[in-house]
C-alpha cells in the first residue's frame, strides 16, 4: 500500500505538479490529494522565492540573495525538485558573480551546465544568460578558451531572444577574445556584428568602436585607430560618458606618444583626459594621466616638468593608498632620474619600488624593475650587485615567460660576468642568449608565415577536412577493431604463459631464502645488542658534533673576523706581510667554517629537510660525477624537527654507502605524502647493488633502521648484485606528524 | 646614519663599533650582544640602520630580521653572517633586507656597504651573490614536467600494464607491498594522473615501457 503511495507521490513530483488523477485509489484519494495540493502551493512558493532574489539581486542585496538561494536550494532537494535545485544554483551563480567571487560562481554555474540535461533547456532567455555569465566569469579569470565557447553557444539563441540588443555584449566579448589571439580578421567581423545590433545604443557602440581602435593600434594601423577612438569619443561626448571619454583619450595619447613620436599632441590628448579626470575628481586617473604625462616630459628632455607630475601622481597615489600605482610611479621616476645620470638615485628609487611589488607579488613588473637596477648597478661598475639583480629578475621573467625581457637579462649577465673576467659564465649567457634571440626570431618569422598560409588556405582546408573526416572515422573504425584484438590475444597468451614460468622459478627461490633468513634471525639478534648500544652511542655523538660546529663557528669564526678587522686597518699601508697574513687568515676562516659545516648543517635547523637535502645535493653535484635526483611530491609536507633530523642522518648515512661503493650513476630520493599522512622516501640507484642477506653492509644499515624505529618508522632493503639497490623509509603518520592545511 | 650592532660576540661588536666611529660618517646608536634585547630597545630608539648576527644562541636572526622589517620598515638592515648558503639569502631578501656580507669582509668592505646603504642602494657580498646566481641558474629540484622515471619504476609500470596485481608484482620483484605503492604512488605523482587507469592510459599514450 505505501508503495503505491509512493509512486503517486513521485509521479507527481515528476511531472512538474502538474494534477493528475489517482487512477484507482479511492480509498487514499484524500491523502495523495493532500499531497498533491502541497506541491502545487510548493510550485507558488518557489516562484515567489525567486521573485524575492530576483529583487534582493536588483537592490544589490547579493548577501541576502544568497542566503535565500540556499534556503530555496534545502527547499527544493526536501520537496524533490531537481528544477527549482538548479534554479537556486543559477541564482547563486549570479550573486557570487556580483561579489566578484568568480570562482564560487562559476562552480555554480557548471553545475547546471554539466548536469546530464539542462534543466532548463526550453527556457531560451534563462539558458542565454546562464551562458553569458559563465563566460563572463571565466573572462574575469581569464580562461579566455572556455570563455569563448560559452559565448559561441550564445549565439545559438541568437534568433529566439526578443530584445536583440544583449547580443551586442556577446559579439563585444567574443571580439575582445580574438584579439587578445591577435585574431584581428575574426574580432572585427565580431564587432561589426555587434555594431549592427547596437544602432540605438550609444554606449555600447563608443565601447565596440574604443575597441576596434585598440585592434587596429594593435596592427600598427595608426590612423584608422586614431578614425575609430575619434568616433567612439564623438558617442561618449553625446552620452556625456565622462569615463569613456577619457580612456579614448588616453588611448590617443599612448598612440602619440609610443608610436607617432608626437610629443605636443600626446600631451595635448593626455591633459584633455587629465581635464576629464579632475572634473570627475577620479584621483586614480589623475594619477595616471600625470605619470603619462611625465613620461612624455622625459622624452622631450623637459626633466623638472617630468619630475613635477612624478610628484603630484605619487602624492595622489600616497593619499588614496594605492601601492600599484605608487610603485609605477617610483619605477618612473627611476627612469628619470636615469636618465639625468643620477644613478646612485636612481637605484635608490627603484628599491623602493621593488620593495611594494614584493609585498604585493606583482611579478611582472617586478622582472623588470630588477633587470633596471642591474643595469644601473652595472653602469656604476657594481658588477656583482649587478648580477643579483640580474638574477633576480631572470627568475621571475621566467616564471612569467617573458622571452624578451629574458633574451635582454641573459645580454646584460654576458656582460657583467666579462667585466668580472668570469669568462666560463660569461660564455654560457651569450649562449643561452643568442639561443634565445634564435628562437625569438623563428617564432615571429613562423608565425607570420602561418598567419599568411591561414588566410589563403583557410577555406580550402575546411572543405577538405569535412570530406575527409567521413573517410578517416569509416577506416579507422574497422582497422582499430581487428587491431586491439588481435593485441588482447598475444597480450592474453603471454601473460599466461609468463605467470606460470615466474611462478615456479619463485617457489624455488622461496624456499631458500626461507632458510637463509632463519640463519639470518639467529645473527640478528646477536646484532641487535650491539646495534642499540651504536644507535645511543651515535646519538652522543650527533649533540656533541652540533656542540663542536657551533663553538667553532661561533666562537673561532667570531675571532678571525675580529683579527681581519683590525688588520684591515692597516691595509693601506700595504706592507707585504699584512697582506700575506690576510689571505692566510681568509683560508683559515673558510677551513673553520668548512668544517663546522660538515660537522653539523645550520640549514636543516633554520629552513628543514628539503633545504638541507638540496644543499647536499649541491655539494655531491659538484665533487661526484654522480646525478642525485630529488623529488618532494608533496610541497606542503610539514615534518617535526626531531622527525627530520633522524630523517636527515638516516639518508646521509644511505646517500654516503651509495657513494662509496655502490658506482652508480644516478641516485634518486623521492619524498611522498601518503594518504594516511605518514610519510614515504625512496632511496633508489643504479649501481652495483649488493645482498642485503650478507652482513657486510649490515651494521650501517641495522644502524639505520634502528634510529628510524626510534621514532615509529620502518626501512626496506630491496637489492641484489648486479641490479641496484633501493630502499624505501617509511615513516607513519603520529600526532607529530601533520600536513599543514593552512596553506 | 644612526647604526646598532647586533652581534652575541661582545669583542666583535665593540671592534665593529670602534672601526665604525673612526670613520665619522656613522654614528653608533648602540651595541647589543642579546637578541632579545633588540625590540624593545627599538621601541625607544629607531636607528637608520641595524647590523645584525644571524646565529645567536637566543633568537634566530631570521626571525628577528623579519620582526624588525615588519614593525618597522624604515630601519634597513645590514646582515654579517658566516653563513653564504643562498637558502639564507633567499630568505632574507624576501624579509627586505638591505644588505647582506659575509663575516669575513675586510674593512673597505663594510665602508662600502654602510655607504651604498646609506644612498638607498643595497649592498650584498660577492661570496653571497656568486652562490646565489648559481642556485639561481640551475633549479635545485627537479620540475614535474621533466622528471625521468627510475629502473624500478619502469618495472613497476611494465608488470601494472600488464595487468598483475601488487600482489602479483611483490612476488615478482621479490619486494613488499609497501615498496610497489610507494613506486606507485611517485609514479601517478610524477606523471600527474590520479590513479592507476590514467597510469595505464597515459604510460601508452607517452610509450614509457
Amino acid at each position: 500500500m505505501y508503495k503505491i503511495l509512493l509512486v503517486i507521490f513521485v509521479l507527481q513530483t515528476i511531472n512538474g505538479f502538474s494534477i493528475r488523477k489517482p487512477i484507482d485509489l479511492t480509498k487514499h484519494y484524500t491523502f495523495s490529494f493532500i499531497i498533491l495540493k502541497q506541491s502545487v502551493n510548493d510550485e507558488e512558493k518557489f516562484k515567489e522565492l525567486e521573485r524575492i532574489i530576483n529583487d534582493k539581486i536588483k537592490q544589490e542585496k547579493f548577501a541576502d540573495a544568497i542566503s535565500l538561494c540556499t534556503n530555496m536550494e534545502k527547499e527544493a532537494i526536501n520537496a524533490n525538485s531537481e528544477y527549482w535545485q538548479y534554479v537556486s544554483y543559477y541564482y547563486s551563480g549570479i550573486s557570487t558573480k556580483s561579489l566578484k567571487d568568480y570562482k564560487t560562481a562559476l562552480n555554480h554555474f557548471l553545475k547546471i551546465i554539466h548536469h546530464k540535461h539542462i534543466p532548463f533547456r526550453e527556457e531560451d532567455e534563462r539558458m542565454f544568460k546562464l551562458f553569458r555569465y559563465t563566460g563572463e566569469v571565466y573572462k574575469k579569470l581569464e580562461s579566455y578558451t572556455e570563455a569563448f565557447s560559452c559565448y559561441k553557444k550564445c549565439l545559438d539563441y541568437k534568433d529566439k531572444l526578443v530584445d536583440k540588443k544583449t547580443l551586442v555584449p556577446i559579439y563585444a566579448s567574443l571580439g575582445f577574445i580574438y584579439s587578445s589571439q591577435h585574431n584581428f580578421i575574426n574580432a572585427r567581423e565580431c564587432y561589426l556584428n555587434g555594431l549592427s545590433f547596437a544602432k540605438d545604443d550609444d554606449y555600447a557602440a563608443s565601447v565596440i568602436y574604443n575597441n576596434l581602435g585598440n585592434d587596429e593600434y594593435s596592427q600598427g594601423n595608426f590612423s584608422k585607430a586614431i578614425e575609430y577612438y575619434i568616433q567612439s569619443i564623438q558617442l561618449s561626448e553625446k552620452l556625456k560618458d565622462w569615463e569613456g571619454l577619457a580612456s579614448s583619450y588616453n588611448n590617443l595619447g599612448n598612440i602619440y606618444t609610443n608610436d607617432l613620436k608626437d610629443a605636443r599632441k600626446a600631451i595635448e590628448f593626455y591633459t584633455k583626459s587629465l581635464d576629464i579626470e579632475k572634473k570627475a575628481q577620479n584621483n586614480e586617473g589623475i594619477a595616471m594621466e600625470l605619470n603619462n604625462i611625465g613620461n612624455v616630459y622625459i622624452t622631450q628632455q623637459k626633466y623638472t616638468e617630468a619630475e613635477k607630475s612624478f610628484k603630484e601622481a605619487l602624492q595622489i597615489y600616497s593619499g588614496v593608498k594605492n601601492p600599484e600605482g605608487i610603485a609605477k610611479t617610483l619605477e618612473n621616476t627611476g627612469n628619470l632620474y636615469n636618465k639625468l645620470g643620477k644613478y646612485s638615485k636612481a637605484i635608490a628609487t627603484f628599491i623602493r619600488c621593488i620593495d611594494i611589488r614584493k609585498k604585493n607579488n606583482d611579478e611582472i613588473n617586478l622582472a623588470n624593475v630588477y633587470n633596471s637596477v642591474g643595469a644601473l648597478y652595472f653602469y656604476q661598475k657594481e658588477y656583482n650587485q649587478a648580477l643579483f639583480y640580474y638574477s633576480k629578475a631572470l627568475e621571475f621573467s621566467r616564471i612569467k615567460n617573458n622571452k624578451n625581457l629574458t633574451e635582454r637579462i641573459y645580454f646584460g649577465m654576458q656582460e657583467a660576468f666579462a667585466q668580472l673576467q668570469q669568462y666560463d659564465k660569461a660564455y654560457t649567457y651569450l649562449q643561452d642568449y643568442s639561443n634565445l634571440k634564435d628562437t625569438l626570431l623563428n617564432a615571429t618569422i613562423s608565425k607570420q608565415i602561418i598567419d599568411i598560409q591561414e588566410k589563403y588556405e583557410k577555406n580550402k582546408i575546411q572543405q577538405q577536412v569535412a570530406l575527409q573526416t567521413m573517410e578517416i572515422k569509416n577506416k579507422s573504425l574497422q582497422r582499430n577493431g581487428i587491431l586491439a584484438f588481435l593485441i588482447l590475444a598475444i597480450l592474453s597468451f603471454s601473460s599466461i604463459l609468463y605467470i606460470i614460468f615466474q611462478k615456479r622459478k619463485n617457489e624455488k627461490l622461496l624456499y631458500i631464502r626461507n632458510s637463509k633468513i632463519k640463519d639470518q634471525e639467529i645473527k640478528n639478534l646477536i646484532q641487535d645488542s650491539e646495534i642499540r648500544s651504536m644507535v645511543s652511542l651515535a646519538e652522543g655523538k650527533e649533540k656533541e658534533r652540533k656542540r663542536i660546529s657551533r663553538e667553532l663557528h661561533d666562537r673561532v669564526g667570531s675571532m678571525l673576523s675580529l683579527v681581519k678587522l683590525n688588520l684591515s686597518n692597516y691595509e693601506e699601508g700595504n706592507d707585504p706581510v699584512i697582506k700575506e697574513n690576510l689571505i692566510l687568515l681568509d683560508s683559515t676562516y673558510q677551513e673553520v667554517r668548512n668544517i663546522s659545516h660538515n660537522l653539523h648543517s645550520g640549514l636543516l635547523n633554520h629552513f628543514g629537510l628539503k633545504a638541507v637535502l638540496v644543499d647536499l645535493k649541491r655539494t655531491i653535484e659538484s665533487q661526484n660525477s654522480i646525478h642525485f635526483n630529488l623529488t618532494f611530491h608533496d610541497e606542503n609536507l610539514v615534518i617535526p624537527k626531531e622527525t627530520e633530523e633522524v630523517i636527515f642522518r638516516v639518508l646521509q648515512e644511505l646517500i654516503t654507502n651509495v657513494l662509496k661503493h655502490s658506482e652508480a650513476i644516478n641516485l634518486d630520493i623521492q619524498v611522498n605524502c601518503n594518504e594516511d599522512g605518514g610519510i614515504s622516501i625512496t632511496v633508489e640507484d643504479d649501481g652495483k647493488g649488493f645482498d642485503p642477506l650478507s652482513n657486510k653492509e649490515g651494521i650501517g644499515l641495522k644502524n639505520a633502521s634502528y634510529r628510524l624505529s626510534s621514532i615509529g618508522g620502518s626501512m626496506e632493503i630491496n637489492s641484489k648484485p648486479g641490479r641496484g639497490s633501493c630502499f624505501l623509509l617509511y615513516i607513519p603518520a603520529s600526532e607529530n606528524v601533520n600536513k599543514n592545511l593552512i596553506s | 646614519m644612526n647604526i646598532l650592532i647586533v652581534d652575541d660576540h661582545k669583542i666583535l661588536a665593540e671592534g665593529l663599533a670602534e672601526l665604525i666611529r673612526k670613520t665619522k660618517d656613522h654614528k653608533i646608536e648602540g651595541v647589543i650582544t642579546k637578541g632579545l634585547d633588540v625590540l624593545p630597545f627599538l621601541e625607544n630608539k629607531l636607528p637608520d640602520l641595524v647590523i645584525l648576527d644571524l646565529e645567536m644562541p637566543d633568537i634566530s636572526g631570521i626571525v628577528l630580521a623579519r620582526e624588525i622589517q615588519k614593525k618597522y620598515a624604515s630601519v634597513k638592515i645590514l646582515i654579517l653572517s658566516m653563513h653564504t648558503e643562498p637558502e639564507y639569502f633567499e630568505e632574507l631578501f624576501n624579509a627586505g633586507i638591505s644588505g647582506y656580507i659575509n663575516k669575513n669582509a675586510g674593512k673597505n668592505e663594510i665602508i662600502e656597504a654602510l655607504e651604498m646603504i646609506g644612498k638607498g642602494n643595497t649592498y650584498y657580498g660577492q661570496e653571497i651573490i656568486n652562490a646565489y646566481v648559481n642556485y639561481q641558474k640551475k633549479p635545485a629540484i627537479d620540475k614535474h614536467e621533466d622528471l625521468k622515471i627510475t629502473q624500478r619504476e619502469k618495472e613497476v609500470l611494465k608488470l601494472i600494464l600488464e595487468g598483475n596485481t601488487t600482489l602479483e608484482i611483490c612476488e615478482k620483484l621479490f619486494v613488499t607491498k609497501n615498496t610497489v605503492d610507494s613506486h606507485r604512488k611517485n609514479l601517478l605523482s610524477k606523471l600527474g594522473v590520479k590513479n592507476t587507469a590514467e597510469l595505464v592510459k597515459i604510460a601508452i599514450e607517452r610509450k614509457l615501457v
